[in-house]
């Protein structure tokens, strides 16, 4: 990773641009039949696919061998000094299908708080139309941006100086759903790379996990971000919702079921590294942030110098918690889902900008619910 | 322009203002698409914005961050986000069918959603609401710039033309008089502010002044009316039964002995004070106390009075069918003075209308009544309107208060002229009109914008049109100019300045 990506609006734009220059456009005679995903009146959209942190042994665990949980040390917090914080969070919605794409919205904002006041940058693509016909290039140019152009495609390097992609890896874009995940990543990431150099000596906060080797993310991309990072003093640490992660073949939410009502985390790194999954860029904790608060999974890469617990604390004394999770990435996610109105307007903008002519979905009410109620 | 729901006879439509101005009052067709020749005419009622979901989280957060946060958009391609704030929700009225590309009345079909909606043209709509004008009037209104004329036999019998102070009511019907005047209906004014005074060609009439009526033409009517508001005689006192019994009686023998001389019929308050009432020195004393007190006032024709004095509408008559309108000029006049005036006048035209009935003229009057609550008590106006029909008489009441008049008169109404109006009392009364529901009289006249009226009943075929009021002739003055002491002040102030620059 050079510091050539220094400027990642730019990368943003450009791969923007290209991805428009496949889509189709409004002087063209014929109108591509789209059918647009209907929205609840009331319901907010993030389609982000969840799991993408899970680990490809995990099959192969023991699930039968769980770890008396209470030979794990439980640690309390130790407020630290306050420190500028900046959140990331990234969203995406599937505005609909046509017969050879999907039409897509990313959202990814920044929060930083900092001098007691919050600064909040947004990052809005618009419609983003993925031509199905162009998914080599498109993710051929998406793997370049995170610093490694062979990560979804396969490549023809017979001419070193010029690698040309050649089919796309298996697993990487198979249903259109993975496809643009992909892209809600790659703005994620380059979100991210912005973030962790956004303040001084503070806590980067991402929303998720630091997992290593995963589909859709380059460990060196990771690193790199976590170099940045390090550079300005920074801690990165990330906190998943809604992990799927099993350690000793407990879930992660059950990991201070020992000491309820009391705000601590435990370190679980030794314990993964046991079972032989230890794809962690730092370390992984379960974690409570307040009393009455769940049990989350955080990733903690601390600053060059720097222990787990100093940044742990550094977090806990700079940020309001919300319900037992951090206020500012909750600010964050506020800016990043889409509400019905949001969608209702993108798939407008997107109908007129590609010359779409809506279809109806099919409607299965009339074969599951003849006479009205729910179908699944 | 989408339909969003279509309940009863209201639609509410969807639009986005850079498409249409979808104004109050306008009209829009709504077609059944593919075919294009079934449909309906709308009218806007009211304009809101639009309320969707998610609305008031988006408003507190963008509140809250703009007043805690900074917020920069590095990167912004959702360009047409924000346009959904722009959405406006148009409240319309059906008005009428289109049936085979013909206009007829609503009778409950409503469309589909699958239709084309489109802006009415001016010259579309009044080619298929207003009725062709038999003896049109001058035109003194547009709608989207397309004149339009009243017929004027539409006109009869009942009109109001209702609105707030300084909304245009006086304006307005200076133009109907105008328009009545110069087509020779014989116009009559009964003008409480003297905003009528300098119409073109006006026979304007001062009571006490330049009007003396004589006795002989207003009848003993007028002169009872007199002594019972400004001087009564004791109720129930035998000077009053004396009074009302021997009035008419000695009115009578006076014209018959005229008509036995071969002269034309006098009589004056000397001739009445000379005569014997009986009931006793008290009695009589009493009378003539009240004789004498209404003939200080000079307020009728007698010998002594100048010789070029009008006495008698019927006098008038005949300029005022040729283009001259009578203006009484009621301003000086006390408020029992105004009703005595106003009461007995009502006589003669009645008089004058079956005149022109037995003579075949048919030169029946209209007339206009300013603020007719302040001179005409409830069952007077009830009296006209009814009578007016048999004998006539068309009557136009021009009021800011509408609330004041009595409901017959919305029940009986032939057209109303509606301008603002803001009083809920004043709103719910002209809704008791037949030719439209209280909704749209509430949007019309809370949201009438300056220089425009609602006009609806006869001469619009009951459809409710809202029309721009032409300025008037400059040969007519301009209504509302209030006389202020600030005048002065502001005037001096300018000067100043204008002394230092």
């Amino acid at each position: 990773m050079s510091e050539s990506d220094i400027d990642p609006i730019s990368e943003l734009q450009g791969l923007l641009d290209t991805i428009e220059s496949f889509a189709p456009i409004r002087r063209q005679t014929s109108e591509t039949g789209v059918i647009f995903r209907l929205v609840d009146a009331d319901g907010l959209v993030e389609d982000s696919l969840e799991g993408e942190e899970e680990f490809e042994s995990q099959e192969e665990q023991d699930l039968t061998d769980s770890e008396d949980i209470g030979n794990v040390p439980v640690i309390d917090f130790r407020p630290g000094s306050c420190t500028p914080v900046t959140a990331v969070d990234c969203g995406i919605a599937r505005l609909g299908e046509t017969d050879n794409g999907l039409i897509i919205a990313l959202r990814a904002t920044i929060v930083i708080w900092q001098n007691n006041s919050y600064h909040i940058d947004l990052f809005k693509s618009g419609p983003i139309y993925l031509h199905n016909g162009h998914k080599l290039e498109t993710l051929y140019e998406l793997g370049q941006h995170l610093g490694k152009p062979d990560f979804f495609v396969e490549l023809d390097e017979t001419d070193t100086s010029n690698p040309r992609p050649l089919k796309v890896k298996s697993g990487v874009a198979d249903d259109s759903h993975q496809y643009a995940d992909r892209f809600r990543n790659w703005l994620e990431r380059l979100v991210q790379n912005i973030a962790v150099r956004s303040i001084q000596n503070g806590i980067i906060l991402f929303d998720g996990a630091l997992t290593l080797r995963t589909r859709d993310t380059p460990s060196s991309y990771l690193e790199h971000l976590s170099n940045i990072a390090t550079q300005s003093g920074n801690a990165i640490i990330a906190i998943s919702k809604q992990s799927l992660l099993q350690i000793k073949g407990r879930p992660i939410r059950f990991w201070l079921n020992d000491v309820p009502l009391r705000p601590s985390y435990r370190l679980l790194t030794p314990l993964m590294r046991q079972e032989g999954i230890n794809r962690v860029l730092g370390n992984a904790y379960a974690v409570r942030f307040s009393a009455l608060g769940p049990t989350f999974r955080m990733d903690v890469k601390a600053a060059r110098g720097q222990s787990d617990d100093e940044a742990i604390g550094q977090l806990l004394a700079s940020t309001f918690m919300r319900g037992g999770y951090p206020d500012i990435l909750v600010r964050a996610h506020a800016h990043s889902y889409f509400t019905s109105p949001d969608v209702v307007q993108l798939q407008a903008q997107a109908g007129a900008k590609y010359k779409l002519k809506p279809q109806t979905d099919i409607d299965l009410g009339g074969i599951f619910a003849p006479f009205g109620g729910r179908f699944k | 322009m989408e339909i969003a729901s279509i309940k009863g006879d209201t639609a509410l439509l969807l639009y986005h203002p850079a498409e249409t101005a979808a104004d109050v009052g306008q009209q829009y067709r709504i077609v059944e698409l593919p075919e294009r020749n079934e449909g309906l005419v709308v009218q806007i009622i009211s304009n809101d914005s639009l309320e969707y979901a998610g609305l008031q989280q988006e408003l507190i957060q963008h509140i809250l961050e703009q007043h805690a946060t900074q917020t920069n958009t590095p990167l912004d391609r959702e360009v047409g986000m924000g346009e959904i704030k722009s959405l406006k929700l148009a409240t319309a009225k059906i008005r009428k069918r289109i049936n085979q590309n013909i206009w007829q009345p609503w009778d409950g079909w409503i469309p589909t959603r699958n239709v084309e909606i489109t802006r009415i043209e001016a010259s579309d709509l009044l080619n298929n609401v207003l009725p062709n004008p038999l003896l049109p009037l001058p035109s003194f209104a547009r709608f989207n710039s397309s004149p339009i004329q009243i017929d004027g036999p539409r006109l009869n019998m009942v009109n109001v033309i209702a609105g707030v102070k300084g909304s245009g009511k006086s304006h307005l019907a200076k133009h109907l008089v105008n328009g009545l005047s110069s087509s020779n209906v014989p116009c009559i004014v009964y003008d409480i502010n003297g905003e009528y005074l300098q119409m073109p060609n006006a026979i304007v009439l001062r009571w006490g002044q330049d009007f003396l009526p004589n006795l002989a033409d207003v009848g003993y009517d007028m002169l009872k009316t007199m002594v019972n508001t400004l001087y009564p005689l004791n109720p129930s006192s035998a000077s009053e039964a004396v009074f009302e019994s021997r009035l008419p009686n000695i009115f009578n023998s006076r014209k018959q002995r005229c008509e036995q001389q071969g002269v034309a019929f006098t009589i004056d308050i000397a001739f009445l004070r000379q005569q014997n009432w009986g009931g006793g020195d008290y009695v009589e004393s009493a009378i003539d106390h009240r004789l004498e007190m209404i003939d200080g006032l000079n307020l009728f024709h007698s010998n002594s009075a100048p010789p070029n004095c009008c006495t008698s509408l019927q006098s008038v008559y005949d300029s005022m069918c040729s283009g001259s309108p009578l203006v009484f000029d009621m301003r000086e006049l006390s408020s029992n003075l105004q009703q005595s005036l106003v009461r007995s006048m009502n006589r003669s035209i009645e008089n004058i209308c079956e005149n022109e009935t037995g003579t075949n003229g048919k030169r029946y009057p209209f007339v206009f009544f300013e603020e007719a609550h302040f001179y005409i008590s409830d069952s007077a106006i009830i009296n006209i309107i009814t009578r007016g029909r048999h004998i006539g008489m068309a009557s136009v009441f021009v009021t800011n208060t509408p609330h004041r008049l009595p409901d017959t008169v919305f029940r009986q109404l032939d057209n109303l002229f509606l301008l603002a109006l803001t009083h809920k009392d004043d709103i719910r009364n002209v809704s008791k009109n037949s030719f439209t529901d209280e909704d749209t009289i509430e949007s019309f006249a809370t949201r009438m914008p300056v220089h425009h009226a609602l006009i609806m009943g006869n001469v619009t075929d009951r459809y409710p049109l809202v029309v721009h009021v032409d300025d008037l002739a400059d040969d007519i003055p301009r209504s509302g100019e209030t006389k202020s002491t600030w005048d002065r002040l502001i005037n001096d102030e300018s000067a100043n300045t204008n002394e230092q620059t």
